[in-house]
């Protein structure tokens, strides 16, 4: 598979996930909405209970009511105002970061494609998408789901996503590394 | 740069224009340019030899070294 054959197949993956993020937000935006005006709709809907695989969490689980649920999945229309405008809005500022993270590599993937792979605009796209990871970090870092007869709050750090956050940070380096160099050999007579 | 080029000096002195020597030397007007303005950040050899062939003189004539920067 040559060069370029796979950068078109990377970029054509980019836009299809931008796509599909856009149409999740849409969607998801929708449903929360409907779900405001006509919670009943939704009575047969149920989730399972959150979890979290980070190694790294602190975590509080209160089963609450009269008839606590065990391990049954939760009723979406039993779902608190406070905990459902939180994990509305978390969920869409990921995907929103997501999207931008994208849209940065997707950037980097055209400069390859056009043989400007170490220019200036390579290294602050990296240094944009380890900021965004860290911002995604921050997001994910608290959970709170409440429910009529099921409160979970928890506290977990994703390790993947600071790692890429890291690997973003040392690429935008190397980028600057790799600037520096076309740089003075282009200002080499 | 404490590195000064003395290019414009001896181009006058030699009555020669810029771009003939360019053309001469082969390179291009741009990177003459660069090397006139001192922004260049090296000069490789060959260069230097062609200039010394093309404006009969030495390294020294065309490159001097200034404290000022």
């Amino acid at each position: 598979m040559n060069k370029n054959t796979l950068l078109n197949i990377a970029n054509f993956l980019c836009q299809f996930y931008k796509v599909l993020i856009a149409m999740v937000i849409i969607i998801t935006t929708a449903i929360f909405i409907h779900f405001q005006f006509d919670r009943d709709s939704y009575n047969e809907w149920k989730i399972e209970q959150p979890e979290s695989d980070s190694p790294i969490r602190y975590e509080t689980t209160n089963l609450v009511g009269e008839n606590p649920i065990g391990d049954q999945k939760l009723k979406l229309s039993d779902w608190r105002i406070a905990s459902l405008y939180f994990s509305y809005l978390k969920f869409i500022a990921i995907l929103i970061l997501n999207y931008l993270i994208i849209t940065q590599f997707g950037r980097v993937l055209k400069s390859v494609r056009k043989l400007k792979t170490f220019h200036q605009t390579n290294v602050e796209a990296f240094r944009k998408i380890g900021y965004y990871c860290l911002l995604i970090t921050g997001l994910s870092t608290f959970n709170y789901w409440a429910f009529n007869d099921y409160t979970k709050s928890s506290f977990s750090i994703s390790i993947n996503i600071l790692l890429l956050s890291l690997i973003a940070f040392i690429l935008a380096e190397i980028f600057k590394e790799g600037n520096n160099l076309m740089e003075e050999n282009k200002l080499t007579i | 740069m404490p590195i000064l080029i003395n290019l414009d000096k001896i181009l006058e002195e030699r009555d020669m224009k810029s771009n003939e020597l360019a053309e001469r030397i082969g390179i291009t007007q741009a990177n003459l340019s660069i090397l006139k303005t001192g922004k260049a950040k090296a000069v490789r050899f060959s260069t230097l030899e062609a200039l010394c062939k093309e404006l009969n003189c030495q390294p020294g004539d065309l490159l001097e070294f200034s404290e000022e920067t």
